[in-house]
């Protein structure tokens, strides 16, 4: 176990309520659900008191996001409090919510980043995806009022099935705002439902294949350009991509993601986890203090464990598998998901046609 | 006698070991990083906090630190002026 552990980077999700309903949503939960749990959301005070004891312990960055944080009526109250604190703010919305009075306080405190989600380029596909008629609209005016504000904006998005046929006019949308196309950032893994989410995002996501002639349809076109270009095909040295899957016995779970050492997530029903991504494994801030929370917190993960396909696969190198989504898409923390394995299959198949790998 | 005083929008934290400023408030209009201070400057920052003349500055400090009057009273010159360069610090 690594003993440099430090708190820096904190999240907490004020909410797991939204008002969309997105059907990739991977956390989102409603009232009769959170009642099922026996869990309830915190309250403003006890969001307050987490965020002292957060300054206490130096962290610096504070990620503040949901389900949909502006959902809260007492989301100013908590906002307010905690931005005057000095921490290095980034907020998350999907802007449909922007109200005056919250525009009132963002303007006093203005967040240093703001990541609004965007879901669609039409209130046709928002109606689709998210089950809001004039969502596009209602979008399109809050990130309107939030780009008044100095904070640095950026667009968030998740391609499935209901809105791919968005996705051009999406980076168009985001080229015309900024003049930036890597203001855009496109969620790379749609993985399936945790922590009791009611959605089923692994019926609306692309198919691997989908998700590579989608999402990373660069890579398509360098492949397409350069099969069709006999003498640039003959300047590439194929190289052989090394197994980066280095796996050991008994050592901590989240080493290459630093999930737990340098930060941590504060969910709705307050609970600690390594990674926001996380179904299982939790302290409890609240009841233990925080400072005995982080301390205790890699405890209640196991320890890594040798994965024999991964151990010796070929496309370890360029696969987005993480203990996270194996254990959100085959309820193992040592499972071998097919959907990342599909994927990166397909991504060193285009690789080796194009001369990149061997 | 002119007064210094820290401009509340920014916030002096410290982290992991080392002091920095975090702008907050309108302070984010003007800079979206952090400012680390050194230990001098740490202790310049906290008696700035409620306000002090460059003489109570300079006293202050040989108080805290094994300097004599002059070497205190340039360098409070100068990290002054550099901080109201900045709009960290105002004076009135």
């Amino acid at each position: 176990m690594n003993n440099s552990r430090y708190p820096m980077n904190g999240t907490f999700e004020l909410t797991g309520r939204c008002n969309l309903s997105c059907k990739m949503c991977l956390l989102r939960v409603d009232h009769s659900c959170i009642k099922k749990t026996g869990l309830r959301e915190l309250t403003a005070f006890e969001w307050i008191k987490l965020a002292q004891d957060l300054f206490d312990a130096g962290t610096l960055n504070l990620l503040i996001t949901g389900g949909e944080v502006m959902l809260r009526p007492d989301f100013t109250e908590i906002y307010e409090a905690i931005a005057k604190m000095g921490f290095m703010i980034t907020l998350y919305t999907n802007a449909t919510l922007v109200t005056p009075e919250i525009m009132s306080v963002l303007r006093k405190y203005p967040p240093h980043k703001i990541g609004v989600t965007m879901y669609g380029a039409s209130n046709d596909t928002y109606n689709s995806l998210c089950g809001c008629k004039d969502g596009y609209d209602r979008f399109t005016d809050g990130l309107q009022q939030l780009m008044t504000l100095p904070s640095l904006l950026d667009i968030r998005t998740t391609i499935v099935k209901d809105n791919v046929q968005d996705l051009d006019a999406i980076k168009a949308f985001v080229n015309e705002k900024y003049g930036d196309p890597d203001r855009l950032h496109i969620s790379r893994f749609v993985c399936k439902a945790i922590r009791g989410g009611i959605c089923h995002p692994e019926d609306v996501r692309l198919t691997p294949e989908e998700n590579v002639y989608t999402i990373d349809a660069g890579l398509v076109s360098i492949y397409e350009q350069i099969e069709s270009n006999e003498i640039v095909k003959r300047f590439f040295n194929p190289k052989k991509i090394e197994n980066t899957n280095i796996q050991c016995e008994g050592t901590y779970l989240f080493q290459s993601c630093k999930a737990g050492l340098e930060s941590f997530v504060i969910n709705w029903a307050g609970r600690m986890y390594a990674c926001e991504l996380l179904d299982k494994g939790y302290t409890e801030p609240l009841k233990e203090g925080f400072q005995k929370a982080w301390d205790r917190l890699p405890e209640v993960y196991p320890k890594t464990k040798v994965i024999e396909k991964c151990s010796t696969c070929k496309y370890s190198a360029i696969c987005e598998t993480c203990p996270a989504n194996r254990l959100a898409e085959t309820g193992d923390w040592f499972g071998v998901p097919e959907y990342a394995c599909r994927e990166a299959q397909l991504k060193y198949t285009l690789l080796s046609k194009i001369g990149m790998v061997e | 006698m002119k007064k210094y005083i820290a401009d509340s929008n920014f916030v002096l934290r410290k982290i992991a070991g080392e002091a920095v400023l975090v702008a907050v408030g309108s302070g984010v209009a003007d800079f979206r990083g952090i400012i680390t201070l050194n230990s001098t400057a740490e202790e310049l920052w906290k008696m700035l906090k409620s306000g002090a003349t460059k003489d109570e500055l300079v006293k202050m400090f040989c108080k805290s630190f094994d300097v004599s009057e002059d070497t205190a009273a340039a360098d409070i010159e100068e990290t002054l002026h550099v901080l109201e360069e900045k709009g960290l610090v105002k004076s009135e």
